[in-house]
C-alpha cells in the first residue's frame, strides 16, 4: 500500500510538472500527452484462485507527449511493465521509449517516420492499434507517406511490426487509396448521395527457413470497399482476399482466405437501425506466420456482436474468428416520445440487439485428405452455406427511462449462447445464460447522487448462477462504491463465492484517481473481439490516469 | 482531368505493387526427404518438446518432430517432458501420471508449466527473445540450428551406457572429446533416461493423425522418465577447453521405474555451457538405446 501512494505521488508530481512545461516554454508549440498507470497489490486467495506474485505489486504505465509545432510533429510514449500485471503477457516486462515518431504533415503531403497506426478500410486486411486494457498494441514501426489530394488520399506504408520490446520477423508492404467520388466528380459535387470508394494491398516477406514446407516467402492481401450515404439512409460494403499463407493459426493449410461485410443503416430523430452480416475465411494474417493469439496481427476481423459494460453482460463475450466465422447482427433504437402512454414524461429509449455467429461450411478437398490437414488445400467451403456450429448468439433489450427529475431507470435484458470450445479453448458444455439487470439513478440534490445496479446471470452451465449488487455514490468528481458479487456455484461441482470489493475515486476535469480493494473474479476481457484472460485476483489496486 | 489521371497513375502502381510482391505456391507444398547426414561426430541438437496427455494440440507437435526426424535423423535428440495444466491426470483412462520432479523443474524454469502447450525449447536457446516457442516455430528454428551451423561440433560425446536385469539398474559412461578450443567457464553434462512406446491415451484434434478428441492407444515417445545426475545435470569442466582435450564421467546403480520398459529405454547426454553469456546453451546431445 506504501509503494501505492509513494508511486501515485511521484507520477501526480511529474505530471503536473510536464503541464507546466507545455504551458510555459515552448513558444509557438503545443504539447499534448497523457499518462496512466495501474498498480495492483496481489495476495493469494485459495477460494477464489488469487496467486500472488514475487514482486507483490505489479505495475503498468504509459506516459505519453506530442509536439506539434506549425507542419512538424514529434511523440514519444514511455512503457513500464514492472512486472507486468498478471494476465498480462510475461514479455511485456521491462520499461522504455516503446513508441517515437516524428512528422510532417504538409498540405498535401503527410510523412511519418518511426511508429505509427494504421488502418485500411475497415480493417480487414490491415489495422495496427493499441488497447492498453488487453496489452495489446501492434504498431507499425517504419515509414508512412500519405499523398492527400481533392477527394484522393493515397498511403504507402513500409514497416515492421511492435512486439512486445522488439519488432516481428515479417516486414510489411501496404498502399491504400480512398476516394470521395463527389469531390473527385464535378457533376456529382452537389449531389446529396455521398459516394466513397477505397482499395489497398498489403504485403508480408519474411523468410523461408522452414526444411518441411515450401512457403511463400511474400503473402499478399487486398481489399476493395464502397460507402453510400443517403439522408437517413447509408451502405457499406468491404470485400477482402488473401494468396496462400499457410501459418499456425490456419494449420499450415494454403487455401487462400477472402472475408466480406455487409452494413445497412438508417437513423433519423427518435428511431434507427443497423443490420450487418459479416463472413471470414482463413483471414488471420500476421506479421510472423509462426505466431498466434495476441501476437503480430496485421489483419483485423471485428467480432459483430454489442460489447457490454454492465459486468454480468460481459461476462460470456464473443472472441472473433478470422479464420472462419459467419455472422449477423441487427440493432434497432427507438425513443417514444414524451407524453404519450408508454413514454412516460420524458419519453423512453428502447434498445434492441441480436447478434449470431456460426461456423462457416467445410467439406473435405478429396476423399484422402481430412478437413484442414497440414501441407494441403485444407477445405473447399461454400460462400453462402452456413457451417453447423453455433459459436455465439446475444439477444439483448435495454429500455431507459427518466422517470422525474431525480429518477432514471434502465432495465436490461439478454439471451445468450456462448460456445466453450471456440470462444475458451476447452471442452466443455456450451453456456445458455440468461441476465437481467437493473440499473438505478437517483439524483437527490444537485451534484449528489446514488446510482444501484443489480444483476443476475442464470445458467446450468460453467460456473452457474451469478448476482451482482452495486450502490455508488456520486458527489461531483468523487465517487465511492461497494460491490458484491456472489456465485452460487453449481451443487456437487463448486461452491459458492462471494467477491466483495470497494473502490473510491476522484475525477477532476481530465485527471482521474481510483482505489480499489477487494477481490476480483476470474474472467475474460474482450475489446473488438479480441480477448485476454484476467486472474482472479485479491488485494488493492490503482488506476490515475490523465491527459493534458 | 487530373484527378482521374492520378487514379489512373494510382491503379498502375498498384498492380504493379500486387503482382510482384505475392508467392503464389504449387503443389507439392511439402518437401520430400533430405539426405540424412549420420556420423557420431556431427552436430546434434537437444530438443525439449513440452507437452501434456490432455494436450489436444500436442499430437500436432510430435508429428512435425516426426517430420524432422525424416529430413535430420539422428541430429534431432527429442525429449518429450509433460507438464503443466495439460498433464494432470484424472480418473482412468488419465490417469496415468507422465509428469516428473525432475522434469518439472526444468519446465518450470522456462515458466513451460504455465502457458499453453504445445511449445518447444531447441538446444536451450532463445529464439526471438523466449526459450520457448510454438510448434510453427520448430521446424525452421531446427534448420537454424543445424543448417546454419558448422557440422562439426565443438564436443564430441561418446555413450555407453547398461541395463542391468538383477537389480533394475542402469550404468553410464560419457566421454566428451573436445574438437575445437572452447573459452573459459563451466561445462556441464546432463544425462536423462527416456522412454518410448508408452501406449497410454492422448487428447488429439488433429483427425489426419487419429481418432479425435482423444486417440485412446496413443503411442507416446521419448517421454522424459529422469535425470540420472540431477536435473541441470553436473560440471565436468570449469576452465578454458583445448582441442582434443577428453573427459569422462560415470554414473552407476542408477534405479530404473517399476513401470518402465527397459527395452524401450533410451539415453541422451546434453553438453551445455553452465556460465557466461551463453549460459543453458547446448553444445551437443547425444542418444543411445540402452
Amino acid at each position: 500500500m506504501k509503494y501505492i501512494l509513494r508511486f501515485s505521488l511521484l507520477l501526480f508530481f511529474l505530471q503536473s510538472f510536464f503541464f507546466n512545461l507545455s504551458a510555459q516554454l515552448l513558444g509557438g508549440g503545443e504539447v499534448h500527452g497523457s499518462f496512466q498507470t495501474d498498480g495492483q497489490l496481489y495476495q493469494k486467495d485459495s477460494v477464489i484462485g488469487a496467486e500472488s506474485i514475487a514482486e507483490k505489486v505489479a505495475f503498468n504505465s504509459f506516459f505519453e507527449m506530442r509536439y506539434i509545432n506549425k507542419n512538424f510533429e514529434a511523440g514519444m510514449r514511455y512503457e513500464l511493465f514492472m512486472p507486468p500485471m498478471q494476465g498480462y503477457d510475461v514479455r511485456w516486462k521491462g520499461a522504455g521509449f516503446a513508441n517515437k515518431y516524428v512528422r510532417y504533415n504538409g498540405e498535401k503531403l503527410e510523412v511519418t517516420a518511426g511508429n505509427f497506426y494504421e488502418q485500411f478500410g475497415s480493417g480487414m486486411i490491415l489495422r495496427s492499434y493499441q488497447e492498453w486494457n488487453l496489452g495489446f498494441d501492434n504498431a507499425l514501426n517504419g515509414v508512412r507517406v500519405k499523398y492527400k489530394l481533392k477527394g484522393l488520399t493515397i498511403t504507402g506504408l513500409v514497416a515492421k511490426q511492435r512486439f512486445y520490446w522488439d519488432l516481428g520477423p515479417g516486414t510489411i508492404r501496404g498502399v491504400d487509396a480512398q476516394v470521395s467520388l463527389n469531390e473527385v466528380i464535378d457533376k456529382l459535387k452537389d449531389k446529396k448521395t455521398r459516394i466513397g470508394l477505397g482499395g489497398s494491398f498489403v504485403s508480408r516477406y519474411q523468410t523461408d527457413q522452414d526444411p518441411l514446407y515450401v512457403l511463400p516467402e511474400n503473402v499478399g492481401a487486398f481489399a476493395g470497399r464502397f460507402e453510400i450515404y443517403r439522408a437517413a439512409f447509408n451502405m457499406k460494403f468491404e470485400a477482402s482476399g488473401k494468396i496462400n499463407d499457410p501459418n499456425a493459426s490456419n494449420n499450415m493449410i494454403y487455401k487462400n482466405g477472402n472475408a466480406a461485410l455487409l452494413e445497412l443503416g438508417y437513423s433519423k430523430k427518435g428511431f434507427g437501425m443497423t443490420l450487418q452480416a459479416a463472413r471470414a475465411d482463413n483471414m488471420d494474417f500476421r506479421s510472423n506466420r509462426a505466431s498466434s493469439g495476441f501476437d503480430l496481427p496485421i489483419s483485423y476481423i471485428p467480432a459483430m456482436t454489442a460489447q457490454h459494460a454492465y459486468s454480468l453482460a460481459a461476462m460470456y463475450p464473443y472472441a472473433s474468428q478470422a479464420n472462419g466465422q459467419m455472422g449477423l447482427q441487427a440493432n434497432i433504437f427507438y425513443k417514444i416520445k414524451k407524453g404519450k402512454t408508454l413514454g412516460g414524461k420524458y419519453g423512453t429509449n428502447i434498445n434492441i440487439n441480436y447478434a449470431l455467429s456460426q461456423s462457416i461450411y467445410k467439406q473435405a478437398i478429396n476423399d484422402s485428405t481430412y478437413i484442414g490437414q497440414n501441407g494441403t488445400l485444407g477445405y473447399e467451403t461454400d460462400l453462402f452455406k452456413i457451417g453447423e456450429d453455433r459459436y455465439y448468439s446475444d439477444f439483448n433489450i435495454k429500455v431507459q427511462r427518466k422517470l422525474s427529475k431525480k429518477w432514471d431507470v434502465s432495465l436490461m435484458f439478454m439471451n445468450v449462447f456462448y460456445n466453450m470450445l471456440i470462444n475458451e479453448g476447452h471442452q466443455e458444455a456450451d453456456v445458455h445464460a440468461n441476465i437481467g439487470i437493473a440499473d438505478i439513478w437517483w439524483k437527490y440534490k444537485p451534484f449528489n447522487s446514488l446510482h444501484f445496479e443489480i444483476q443476475e446471470l442464470v445458467t446450468q452451465q460453467d460456473q452457474g448462477n451469478w448476482s451482482s449488487v452495486m450502490i455508488e455514490y456520486n458527489r461531483k468528481g468523487l465517487f465511492a462504491a461497494v460491490i458484491a458479487l456472489y456465485n452460487q456455484g453449481i451443487s456437487g461441482q463448486s461452491d459458492p463465492v462471494l467477491y466483495p470489493s470497494v473502490t473510491t475515486g476522484y475525477t477532476q476535469g481530465a485527471n482521474r484517481f481510483s482505489l480499489s480493494y477487494g477481490k476480483q473474479r476470474e474472467g475474460i476481457l474482450c475489446v473488438g473481439g479480441v480477448c485476454r484472460a484476467v486472474p482472479a485476483a485479491n488485494g488493492f489496486s490503482i488506476t490515475i490516469n490523465s491527459s493534458f | 482531368m487530373k484527378s482521374k489521371l492520378n487514379l489512373l497513375f494510382l491503379g498502375f502502381l498498384l498492380s504493379i505493387f500486387a503482382l510482384s510482391s505475392c508467392d503464389k505456391v504449387e503443389p507439392p507444398y511439402m518437401l520430400s526427404n533430405g539426405n540424412i547426414i549420420s556420423g557420431d561426430t556431427v552436430r546434434k541438437i537437444f530438443f525439449e518438446d513440452y507437452t501434456g496427455h490432455k494436450c489436444p494440440n500436442c499430437p500436432q507437435a510430435h508429428k512435425i518432430l516426426e517430420d524432422l526426424k525424416v529430413v535430420y535423423g539422428d541430429r534431432i535428440v527429442v525429449v518429450a517432458i509433460h507438464t503443466g495444466f495439460f498433464s494432470m491426470t484424472s480418473s482412468a483412462p488419465w490417469d496415468y501420471d507422465f509428469t516428473t520432479s525432475d522434469g518439472e523443474a526444468i519446465s518450470a524454469f522456462y515458466g513451460a508449466n504455465s502457458v499453453g502447450l504445445p511449445k518447444g525449447v531447441v538446444n536451450r536457446k532463445k529464439v526471438n527473445g523466449s526459450y520457448l516457442i510454438d510448434r510453427a516455430e520448430f521446424a525452421t528454428a531446427v534448420s537454424l540450428a543445424l543448417d546454419s551451423t558448422p557440422l562439426l561440433p565443438e564436443i564430441y560425446i561418446e555413450l555407453d551406457g547398461t541395463y542391468h536385469s538383477l537389480d533394475s539398474t542402469i550404468s553410464v559412461e560419457a566421454k566428451m572429446t573436445a574438437l575445437s578450443d572452447l573459452p573459459s567457464g563451466k561445462y556441464n553434462i546432463s544425462l536423462i533416461v527416456t522412454e518410448s512406446e508408452i501406449v497410454k491415451p492422448q487428447k488429439n484434434t488433429d483427425a489426419s493423425l487419429g481418432t479425435t478428441p482423444e486417440i485412446l492407444d496413443y503411442h507416446h515417445e521419448h517421454v522424459y522418465r529422469a535425470a540420472i545426475n540431477n536435473p541441470w545435470g553436473e560440471e565436468f569442466a570449469n576452465s578454458t577447453i583445448s582441442n582434443g582435450q577428453t573427459f569422462q564421467k560415470s554414473y552407476t546403480n542408477f534405479k530404473i521405474g517399476a513401470d518402465w520398459n527397459p527395452s524401450q529405454l533410451h539415453l541422451v547426454a546434453v553438453v551445455y555451457y553452465a556460465d557466461g553469456a551463453n549460459e543453458k546453451q547446448v553444445i551437443q546431445a547425444q542418444q543411445i538405446d540402452l
